[in-house]
């Protein structure tokens, strides 16, 4: 397997989507190539960093408010 | 009381019942609206639209998923319209096809991963993230963020959107190196 055929499973190795053979010759790669692991790092950093951008957000009041009075206006129909 | 006898109930026209299946799934919906459209507003319009549609379509879920995974359906295809009718995509499908069709022809192997301006309290290196997130195609945004930001396995995914599990794969892949790609950018600029 060469570079471009690593980069090309990438995903697939993260999500642990890889059947047995194929990930043991991705890892045997990885190993000796130190390019293809800082790629896997980086992906796997932005990965982290994507998800540290979001912050879990309250509902605010007035919303909670508006969407319990637009549903029992349904229910009246 | 568990989901399925609330769903059950609420089939049934006990409105207590959706109501409680409101309250439990609620915050998740309205932060999937935060994250699908990056503001409050958007993301109000989402949860009313999402709960609404339910009550609405009610009779005619099957159960054949969870009632949770059937609200991300309803939400998730409410974002996708909204987000291709504003059309504030920066960057258009074929673009980005373009894009990661030339990171396959050559591979950016920049080294950032010791890079000094890489830390999680970077908010610089956040919002550069987030930009590159918001300009993904709709199609590529929302498998994006409910496979690796909600955590939603490939195939659930695939459920929400009736598509194929390799499709699936795909966008995930391609958005994964648009996104390293835009860091790299960003590290290139700042230097080692």
């Amino acid at each position: 397997m060469d570079c471009k055929e690593i980069i090309k499973y990438i995903s697939d190795y993260i999500d642990r989507e890889l059947e047995t053979s194929l990930k043991e010759i991705f890892e045997q790669h990885i190993n000796i190539c130190r390019k293809c692991r800082m790629y896997l790092n980086t992906i796997e950093k932005t990965l982290i960093i994507s998800k540290s951008i979001y912050k879990e957000e309250k509902i605010p009041k007035k919303v909670k408010k508006t969407l319990y009075y637009r549903i029992r206006m349904i229910y009246r129909k | 009381m568990d989901e399925n006898e609330l769903v059950e109930k609420a089939k049934a026209g006990d409105t207590k019942a959706f109501e409680e299946l409101m309250r439990r799934t609620q915050d998740k919906i309205y932060n999937l609206g935060i994250k699908f459209f990056g503001n409050k507003d958007d993301a109000a319009d989402l949860l009313q639209e999402t709960y609404i549609k339910a009550y609405e379509s009610l009779p005619s879920f099957e159960g054949r998923s969870s009632f949770s995974t059937w609200l991300y359906r309803i939400a998730t295809n409410f974002a996708l319209m909204k987000l291709r009718k504003e059309k504030i995509k920066k960057v258009s499908i074929e673009e980005l096809k373009e894009l990661t069709d030339g990171i396959k022809n050559s591979i950016d192997f920049y080294d950032w991963s010791e890079n000094p301006y890489l830390h999680y309290k970077n908010e610089e290196l956040k919002e550069i993230l987030n930009e590159a997130i918001n300009s993904l195609p709709p199609k590529y945004k929302t498998i994006f963020i409910l496979h690796d930001i909600e955590g939603l396995s490939i195939q659930e995914v695939a459920k929400i959107l009736s598509l194929s599990v390799p499709t699936i794969k795909t966008r995930i892949h391609r958005s994964r190196l648009y996104l390293r790609e835009k860091l790299s950018e960003y590290f290139k600029k700042k230097g080692n």
